[in-house]
């Protein structure tokens, strides 16, 4: 198998799903021995470098550009220039024109989102959003779900390749606190759901998430522990929300802290509008939380309702609360097997799986 | 509802003065605090020269007795960065004062006439001892040293001894020779005992004189000792109460102080202790307070103990507070608790009931500020029928209140905002009582009158006793009415030092108010169209007319035909076994050349709720209707109305400025769904907006939410929700109390996705229509394994096309004869359209020379390409067996030169060759390819439709349009035509190529191969989804045309007699995909210009 230069472009801070995928997959290439390195422009790099320091530990550079000069000079000598965002492949375009002919690298675009639908349709970010699919010439895109494939060949026209979506088993496990010794074996004593809250992002439907804990208070009373996490509490201020108090919140969290509140907690809802993949539904199901995730989306590659997890009509809050009135009814037993299965599912997924995807992927790309 | 506007007159003046928050600029100021043990204190300064200290003169009876240096250091003056601290003075009364008599002590700043705030008139005893000596304990300084002065006043110049009695037994003695502790005397008379030295704890609990040895003449000393360990700098900080209690040295430092708020022991306290100047030790103290007792918290009265010696710490000598509070909770009548207002007492009497209201005041001024959204409204009972000779005053409201260390003299402003149904008069009432019990009463008078109106009065506290210990008050507010008023109404009440704050502020309704005051979160009244009170159908209605209740209906000019009625619509639920959910909405159809406006006002009180921030609605065609095309709504904004007086004579004009704009161009859909908007954010005040709303004339300054049409309008809105977006988590609150199913309340049902970005694109992107619909999307079991995903595509019936990196070999058959340009053409759109891998090879049938070097020079350089020549024409059917019998790729495409390829033509192609191992023959779309004809079948004449590009149109363009309006469905059908077929290669083989000898020339030849196919059970499929151009048979002529396709039809059905062609044709022609593809590319391309030569032959 070849090794290709890679580089991947990756406009962001860091601290996103898409971010933090493109991460661990680089790691996990570097360790099969391919050269990768993450491209970042200037106003990312620092809070970038800050977030992600096992990059250094791990040995993949990343290089800083200001302009599409400086990019162009970065990706001429690579074998493989990758795309992450629609603003990356918007990037790259520009950088492409100041690279001559012989020297273009190969040019591939890993889709995390489709991205139009973050914006109001008909605006120039939509529309930018629209012709990233189709904008750089023999471009080949490839994404981790079935879902994304497939929305993006029904209105762009383009196929994607599919590679397998990644999962960081060194931090996401079940612990001691967690699942397999209380749940399995008997009840530890009341239920605790644990629900994201990003007010800022109305797709993830912070709206519909209070009031589904609202409900769940009302229903349920001092039975059930209620926490949230992803917003601090001055952010729900500035924003006007106010939390019940019988809602606790754990603040903004770091990566490597969200699993240790998923392995306290029985139940984890994402109650996002939709979900392309759904990242953190599969996370909870390692650390032996039962999620309940969208069915809108790309969540029915690894959920399977009622087994391990929760598929829903996120848009019924009917069926959000009977998905978790279904779990509060199950006995022990029950509960544990649904952990059980939920643990069997996330044990499919491995960085290793994904990086040989991609390698495969790559190939095919570069010969 | 009318206001006074009455401007510049002095009543407004001067409630400006009171309400204003900081005191005006002033020149002067000063204030005498207490007079005590014959020593009166204060502070004086000069803001124009603050560095420099001025001279107060006390006055007995307006005239000056002494004069001081005002100079001395004060904490409560630093703090309340009044100059720089120093500005206070101690000066002791002249013994010829003591007379017995009353007198009027004021204290003035000399040569100004400027007279500090505080006097007093009392009654200074000179006891009879005293006679002859002048003297006096003015404090403990320096921590633990208790100064004073002491001087006879006779001619003996000799320093006297002063002896220090602690109940009556000496303890020390000290000589008075020193330095004068007050500066205008001169020194040699002042003495000093360092009390820490003494070691007697009980300093506190007994009385402490200094005597002079030797005669009964003694100066009372312990509220000088009280003086030293008062309660400091009390005051409110971050949801706190905090204070520092100074311990002077001659107390043990551990000595227990016990605190109490409300007269019960606190027990969450924080101690901590600094060390002081002197060796005192400050003790600070931290008391969290609940966020009810910081609203109340000037009411509050707290105290601090010495727990073992029982000795209530005093308050200090603050006068002074830079931001002086309403001294009355809940002013506002913001906060209550059940049916009754927080912190007052309301009494029984003659009370019937006791609400929250809204209150609407309109106020003239802008600078007095806004109350509001409620006020307390009391119902009283009528008298009986008795006559009753003069009423009796009824309490209605009181508020016990702890007034901080005023000292007697400053005057208070008391503010009341309130209004009844009939003039009355009323009263004030403030019962005081000091800590050592004495009370006193205050009145002023107060008028209620039947309009929402301001009163303000000024009350002076009576002066208190002289020998008060400690300046703790206590007070009890009481609005006692005199008249029978029937309902009063209260909207705030205010009471404090000059310039104290209000707080104005517009809080939230809280959450615990009684049922049925809070506004509707929905600022549209009639957003559910359930109102219909002037009737449910209106038809050609005019410019202006009232439709559903505040719906009006407003036009420039007469709309052309235009219907309004109401409608019903049913909504299926998303949730399991519910019925559907019914929506009434207001539906349009008509046109109009002019802008028309369905515009409704919107409601101040639920505006001023908070700012909207979305908008929600929803909207669909009229029902029934065919597909035309349909005009969107062209705006939807925020228009704020308001009238300008007209001269007499004149109507009077309105006037609308549009505040925003929430959409442009919002296009009902045929099924009906909902849109949602965001509001930008507005530079508005919604709450002085809306105190202009007078309920005389609903015109008169409103904010209206307009939806405007134009040309042809074809809607029906439903379900209008302006608001914020917080309502829907407080509908929850509301909602449900304890268990009850959420099912049973109105918002269990269906809600619905929240990202309006993506709501509003749902009808944009492929794939996603199964999201705006209300049939639970699930995912099949089992998905995750077999990978089949996301059914909600599936209940769509879109089907999903998987992507895959193997492509087959495809071999592309093209026999040419002549027409090189069309070749050309042909071979140039297939280079620029195919991104995969093919092979082409040109099957020229003997063409002209010119064809053949057009050929072959194309074929140079492009080792793909092949041309095979014919050395003889040899018919369009044997040119083409050539081409696919020398083949070896596993697909051969049979391609006539008269083509344009499109993008990702083969790509389709393929797919669908690939989607189902049954299929062997595979077909396109064209403009003009018989029963794969789109977008229109048939033209007028009744034959098959050759369909023209519109104008501007690429076939690129018409072939992303068919793309995108392709379901995919791949039909399978009995016959293809054979301008561009896909054929598997091993199937050809078996089924023996097409027939040369009974077509040669084509035409019918591909029908032939069809039949046959299906015969053999092969599967011939369209990809509806590809497009490819035709231009139409430049080799023969129309009528050449017709006829050798009736030879072929002909033939066909002698080869085929076993064949009901007309049947099979008549299968094609019903083709659902085919023809829900048609009817949505003709509604799609309709309105487009289409180009004006007639249909090429």
């Amino acid at each position: 198998m070849l090794t290709p230069k890679l580089v991947f472009v990756l406009p962001a801070a860091g601290g996103g799903g898409g971010a933090h995928s493109v991460v661990q997959e680089s790691i996990g290439l570097r360790r099969f021995g391919v050269p990768v390195s993450i491209a970042v422009p200037a106003e990312y790099h620092t809070r970038f470098v800050v977030n992600y320091p096992e990059l250094g530990t791990q040995g993949v550079p990343i290089p800083i550009y200001a302009d599409a000069a400086a990019l162009a000079s970065l990706i001429a000598d690579c074998d493989l220039v990758c795309a992450t965002t629609n603003g990356s492949v918007r990037h790259i375009a520009d950088a492409l024109e100041l690279v001559d002919r012989a020297a273009r690298p190969r040019i591939a675009y890993y889709i995390q989102d489709y991205e139009p639908l973050f914006y109001p349709p008909g605006s120039p970010e939509w529309d930018e959003a629209r012709q990233s699919y189709t904008r750089l010439p023999g471009c080949t895109l490839f994404a981790k779900t079935r879902w994304l494939c497939n929305i993006v060949y029904e209105n762009h026209g383009v196929r994607v390749a599919k590679v397998e979506p990644s999962l960081d088993h060194d931090i996401y496990y079940p612990g001691l606190s967690g699942g397999l010794s209380g749940g399995l074996s008997g009840d530890r004593g009341g239920l605790s759901v644990l629900a994201m809250l990003r007010p800022q992002t109305p797709r993830r439907a912070p709206l519909r998430t209070l009031r589904i804990m609202e409900a769940l208070a009302q229903r349920y009373g001092d039975q059930v522990g209620l926490q949230v996490f992803g917003s601090s509490d001055t952010k729900l201020q500035e924003m006007g929300i106010k939390l019940s108090p019988l809602i606790r919140n754990h603040g903004s969290l770091l990566r490597t802290q969200v699993p240790e509140v998923m392995r306290n907690a029985s139940l984890f809802l994402d109650l996002s509008d939709y979900q392309a993949f759904g990242r953190t539904g599969m996370e909870s199901m390692a650390c032996a939380c039962i999620p309940v995730v969208p069915s809108l989306g790309g969540s029915g590659e690894y959920a399977v309702d009622r087994v391990n997890g929760y598929a829903v009509d996120t848009r019924s809050d009917q069926q959000i609360l009977e998905a978790v009135g279904h779990f509060v009814g199950l006995s022990p037993a029950q509960q544990g097997q649904m952990k059980i299965a939920a643990l069997t599912t996330a044990a499919r997924f491995t960085i290793t799986r994904t990086v040989l995807s991609e390698l495969t992927l790559f190939d095919s790309i570069t010969q | 509802m009318k206001h006074d506007r009455r401007r510049g007159s002095a009543l407004s003046s001067w409630l400006n003065r009171i309400l204003r928050r900081k005191p005006p600029p002033v020149r002067y100021r000063g204030h005498l605090d207490a007079l005590r043990d014959f020593v009166a204190d204060g502070w004086a300064i000069d803001f124009q020269a603050p560095e420099r200290p001025v001279i107060v003169e006390l006055l007995v009876d307006g005239v000056a007795v002494v004069e001081t240096l005002a100079d001395r250091p004060r904490a409560d003056l630093k703090q309340a960065l009044i100059g720089n601290g120093f500005h206070g003075f101690v000066v002791a009364l002249p013994e010829a004062a003591f007379d017995g008599r009353h007198h009027a002590i004021s204290a003035r700043i000399k040569d100004t006439g400027h007279l500090l705030v505080g006097s007093w008139d009392t009654v200074l005893l000179n006891p009879e001892w005293r006679a002859g000596y002048d003297g006096a304990v003015t404090g403990v300084e320096e921590g633990a040293v208790l100064r004073g002065y002491c001087r006879s006043l006779g001619a003996d110049p000799a320093p006297l001894i002063i002896d220090l009695m602690l109940d009556g037994v000496r303890i020390a003695q000290a000589t008075a020779s020193g330095a004068a502790p007050i500066n205008e005397l001169a020194d040699g008379c002042g003495f000093g005992f360092d009390l820490a030295k003494l070691g007697r704890p009980d300093l506190l609990s007994a009385t402490l004189e200094c005597r002079i040895a030797g005669t009964t003449v003694a100066f009372p000393a312990s509220a000088a000792v009280h003086r030293a360990i008062a309660l400091e700098n009390l005051r409110l900080l971050d949801g706190a109460l905090v204070g520092t209690i100074p311990m002077p040295p001659f107390l043990p430092v551990d000595t227990a102080i016990d605190l109490l708020l409300d007269s019960a022991p606190v027990d969450d306290v924080t101690w901590t202790s600094a060390p002081g100047r002197h060796g005192i030790v400050l003790r600070q103290f931290r008391v969290p307070l609940s966020a009810q007792q910081q609203e109340a918290a000037a009411a509050l009265s707290f105290e601090a103990r010495l727990r073992d010696l029982g000795y209530q710490l005093g308050r200090p000598r603050h006068t002074v507070q830079e931001a002086p509070k309403n001294l009355l909770a809940n002013a506002l009548f913001q906060q209550w608790q059940g049916k009754c207002p927080a912190s007052w007492q309301l009494t029984q009497t003659r009370l019937l009931r006791c609400l929250p209201e809204h209150c609407l005041l309109d106020l003239a001024d802008a600078e007095l500020p806004w109350f509001g959204p409620l006020a307390l409204r009391l119902d009283l009972a009528q008298p009986g029928d008795e006559l009753a000779a003069a009423p009796a005053p009824v309490t209605l409201l009181s508020q016990t209140l702890g007034i901080d260390s005023l000292p007697s003299a400053q005057p208070l402003d008391f503010v009341l905002v309130a209004r009844a149904d009939k003039p009355a008069r009323a009263e004030l009432v403030l019962e005081i009582e000091d800590i050592d019990g004495s009370r006193a009463e205050v009145r002023a008078p107060l008028q209620l009158l039947p309009r929402w109106s301001h009163q303000a009065t000024r009350l002076s506290l009576p002066a208190r006793a002289a020998t008060s210990r400690s300046a703790l008050l206590k007070a009890r507010l009481k609005i006692d009415v005199l008249d029978d008023v029937g309902v009063v109404h209260f909207a705030a009440a205010g009471l404090g030092l000059e310039g104290f704050e209000w707080k104005p502020a517009m809080s939230p309704v809280p959450d615990d108010v009684a049922d049925g005051v809070r506004p509707d979160p929905n600022a549209v009244t009639n957003g559910s169209f359930r109102d219909w009170s002037h009737g449910l159908e209106f038809e050609n209605p005019g410019r202006r007319l009232e439709t559903a209740d505040r719906w009006f209906l407003r036009s420039d000019s007469t709309p052309a035909a235009l219907t309004i009625v109401l409608e019903k619509i049913a909504l299926q639920d998303g949730s399991r076994n519910q019925p559907p959910r019914e929506l009434y909405g207001l539906g349009m159809l008509g046109e109009s050349r002019s802008v028309i406006r369905m515009e409704t006002p919107l409601d101040p009180l639920s505006l001023r709720m908070g700012a909207p921030e979305i908008l929600r609605f929803y909207a669909a065609r009229k029902p029934h209707r065919d597909t035309a095309a349909a005009a969107p709504i062209e705006r939807i904004a925020l228009i704020q109305r308001s009238r300008r007086p007209g001269s007499p004579g004149v109507p009077v004009a309105s006037h609308d400025e549009i505040l925003c704009t929430i959409a442009r161009r919002v296009i009902p859909s045929q099924a009906g769904r909902y849109h949602q908007f965001k509001l930008p954010r507005l530079n508005i005040d919604w709450s002085a907006l809306s105190t202009r709303f007078d309920l005389a004339t609903a015109d008169q300054g409103t904010v209206l939410l307009a939806f405007e049409f134009a040309g042809e309008i074809d809607c029906v809105l439903a379900d209008v929700f302006l608001g914020t977006q917080q309502s829907s988590v407080a509908a929850v609150r509301e909602a449900g109390h304890g268990r009850e199913k959420i099912s049973d309340s109105r918002e269990a049902g269906y809600i619905g996705l929240e990202d309006p970005n993506i709501i509003n694109q749902l009808d944009l992107i492929k794939g996603l229509a199964a999201w705006g619909r209300g049939e639970p999307i699930t995912l099949a079991a089992g998905a995750a394994e077999t990978g089949d995903v996301e059914t909600g595509a599936a209940a769509s019936g879109v089907r999903w096309s998987l992507p895959h990196l193997n492509f087959p070999s495809v071999e592309i058959v093209i026999p040419v004869y002549n027409a090189p340009q069309d070749v050309l053409n042909c071979l140039r759109s297939i280079e620029r359209n195919t991104g995969v891998p093919h092979l082409l090879t040109l099957v020229d049938d003997a063409s002209d020379a010119e064809t053949e070097q057009q050929l072959l020079r194309y074929a140079r350089g492009r080792p793909w390409v092949k041309v095979i020549r014919n050395d003889a024409n040899l018919g369009y059917t044997r040119t083409s067996n050539i081409g696919l019998a020398q083949s070896a790729a596993q697909w051969v495409l049979l391609l006539n030169s008269d083509t344009l390829a499109t993008p990702g033509w083969l790509e389709g192609l393929v797919e669908c060759a690939l989607s189902d191992p049954a299929i062997k023959l595979v077909g396109a779309l064209s403009n003009a390819a018989s029963w794969q004809s789109v977008p229109e079948l048939f033209d007028s004449r009744g034959k098959f439709k050759i369909n023209a590009l519109p104008d501007g149109w690429s076939a690129d363009d018409v072939a992303a349009l068919v793309r995108r309006e392709s379901a995919r469905a791949f039909p399978r059908v009995p016959l293809l035509n054979g301008f561009c077929t896909m054929i598997e290669r091993d199937a050809l083989e078996r089924l023996g190529y097409l027939d040369e000898i009974a077509f040669p020339v084509g035409y019918g030849e591909e029908n032939d191969l069809c039949l046959r196919a299906v015969k053999a059970g092969y599967q011939l499929a369209i990809a509806d989804h590809v497009y490819v151009y035709h231009v139409k048979s430049a080799s023969f002529g129309n009528e050449r045309r017709d006829l050798l396709s009736k030879q072929g039809q002909e033939q066909l059905m002698r080869k085929h007699p076993d064949v009901d062609l007309k049947r099979e044709q008549q299968k094609l022609m019903d083709l659902p995909a085919l023809v829900e593809l048609r009817s949505a590319l003709v509604e799609r391309l309709s309105g487009l210009p289409m180009p004006a030569h007639p249909e090429r032959a």
